[in-house]
């Protein structure tokens, strides 16, 4: 069964005001059961809008949105009970900090569950184990931290309410390279022990490209892809229409293949694109010599 | 959603009030909340209103956006109002116990009800017009002569401007935040008051710290460009006085002279 269903979801923000935008127009997807799904689009495509309307922060127009079959607006008093279930990390979010310690700011989303204290507990150890938080920062303030350790802190703090779906919106923005890497492993770790439902919504076509199983692709309030990364990127072209760049080595090998180097150009990491070039290599080799 | 307020927010235009100068607003403004309160029968006042109606008018801006900043102090408007409504004095209307609603209190509930709204309506054409640059500017020159006091004009726009720009900005975060809150699980529609003012609290200490996070920005850009107060500060945009402000000026003199005619040679509605 799909973790999330999403039937001809529109929404328009400001309806009667001048300011009056269609942010979605008639988005309809599945998402799969323990699925990594990566969100793409360029400024302004509505993946922002996409994501608050799965956790119920925003209400569709028209349309439904079923989390296990189930209508999350079925009964809209109980939507508390959505956000439980489908954590949502927002950008930047450690702006979102406000406990006197990194612990209670963690355990505050599971205290609004109502969940006994060693149950808390146990989750915010767990949350700072997956990203990676030292238990001496748990006792510190959350404003004496690092930046870096900030981001971490609030991500815990929504991984600790143990959602059925995370949802994470630009996790790695603003950090440096190693921070990024290390952070978006960890939600690849996280991933792959809970095997609940991930969906990463990032700028970096290199980073969806390299931890996604498949990827959505957004444009103008529409979605236009869902595929696996290496269907998607190997339609470099259409991407490039809608603003969004493939990445770099994804477009060397577009590059190549337009110079006549028949290499595929779904190639994701360099170390793929690295074997494919090779291999082309040795097939020209070994063709002449045949001759 | 929070964004909705409208109070005080600047709508760029081309018309006549959009042209005149600040001063010549804030000063006629000023003037206008004066004779409101001026005008003591139904005649006067309804000149005063209509006036200030023309003016809404001619700023060419959609009339749903000024209902809308009515709309913030609608529950003022009422509760003065009704208040009113029970106090004065003459014939009597409807009677309970020691409440009453009297000729006097239904004229006082009438009038102050017109005034407020006219109040409101008028301010904000001017903050619908003057960009909150040109309103600042417009109050530290009308200001500038408590300079002599030692009074610090210069800062005091200064602040005023900053305050001014930031609401947005604010508006926008505390949107923000309390998105992030609600999707820990956040209840702030539901309990008792106490409980929705706790409720409050994740949203407020961010918001705090993000403040001064950004006051402690924007003072250290100025400071790298050199502001040190008013003090040999040039303006990029001078003020000038323009033929719109005369003709609103000549129009509001015309006004307030019949405010004060129907006032001597009718009798006071309220005291």
């Amino acid at each position: 069964m799909s973790a999330i269903k999403i039937e001809n979801v529109s929404l328009t923000y400001g309806k009667g005001t001048s300011f009056c935008k269609k942010a979605l127009d008639d988005v309809s997807f599945e998402i799969e059961e323990g699925e990594f799904l990566g969100i793409i689009g360029h400024t302004g495509s509505g993946k922002s809008t996409l994501v608050q309307l799965l956790n119920g922060l925003l209400r569709p127009d028209s349309g439904r949105i079923l989390l296990k079959g189930r209508d999350i607006w079925e009964k809209p008093k109980q939507i508390r009970e959505v956000r439980f279930k489908v954590g949502m990390v927002f950008q930047y979010p450690e702006y979102q900090l406000f406990e006197e310690t990194v612990r209670k700011d963690i355990s505050y989303g599971p205290k609004n569950m109502k969940l006994s204290a060693e149950e808390i507990e146990k989750k915010v150890a767990d949350a700072a184990r997956f990203t990676g938080l030292r238990p001496e920062l748990l006792d510190k303030s959350p404003f004496d931290l690092s930046g870096g350790e900030k981001r971490r802190a609030a991500i815990a703090g929504v991984i600790a309410m143990d959602p059925d779906v995370l949802i994470l919106d630009e996790p790695a923005a603003g950090l440096d390279p190693l921070g990024r890497d290390v952070l978006l492993s960890q939600i690849k770790d996280y991933h792959d022990t809970r095997k609940n439902t991930v969906i990463l919504v990032s700028h970096s076509m290199e980073d969806i490209a390299r931890i996604s199983d498949r990827i959505l692709v957004m444009n103008k309030g529409k979605n236009v892809m869902l595929d696996s990364a290496k269907a998607v990127f190997s339609r470099g072209r259409e991407l490039e229409t809608m603003g969004l760049r493939v990445p770099q080595i994804t477009r060397i090998m577009m590059l190549l293949r337009e110079k006549g180097i028949p290499v595929d150009t779904g190639a994701l990491t360099v170390e793929q694109g690295f074997n494919e070039v090779l291999g082309c290599l040795s097939a020209n080799h070994s063709a002449p010599a045949k001759k | 959603m929070v964004r909705d307020i409208t109070l005080g927010q600047y709508m760029p235009g081309k018309s006549l009030v959009h042209k005149m100068d600040a001063r010549a607003k804030i000063l006629l403004l000023l003037a206008i909340i004066v004779f409101i309160f001026v005008a003591a029968n139904y005649l006067a006042l309804m000149l005063i209103t209509l006036a200030s109606m023309l003016v809404v008018l001619v700023t060419r801006i959609s009339f749903r956006l000024y209902l809308k900043s009515m709309k913030v102090i609608l529950v003022v408007v009422l509760f003065t109002g009704i208040l009113n409504l029970f106090y004065g004095s003459g014939q009597v209307y409807w009677e309970w116990q020691f409440i009453q609603i009297t000729e006097g209190g239904v004229n006082n509930a009438i009038f102050v009800t017109i005034r407020i709204a006219t109040l409101v309506l008028i301010s904000s054409v001017l903050t619908f017009t003057t960009s909150p640059t040109d309103l600042t500017d417009g109050i530290e020159r009308l200001l500038s002569p408590l300079k002599l006091f030692h009074v610090k004009v210069h800062e005091l726009a200064m602040m005023m401007t900053i305050a001014l720009r930031f609401i947005p900005v604010l508006l926008e975060e505390t949107d923000k935040i309390m998105n992030a809150q609600k999707a820990r699980g956040a209840d702030m529609e539901s309990g008792s008051i106490i409980r929705r003012v706790k409720a409050l609290v994740p949203v407020l200490i961010p918001l705090f710290v993000s403040s001064f996070r950004r006051a402690n920005d924007l003072a250290m850009a100025m400071e790298c460009r050199c502001y040190n107060g008013g003090k040999g500060r040039t303006r990029m945009k001078i003020l000038h006085f323009t033929k719109a402000d005369l003709v609103a000026l000549g129009f509001f003199l015309v006004v307030f002279a019949g405010v004060i005619m129907c006032n001597i040679y009718f009798p006071a509605t309220v005291r």
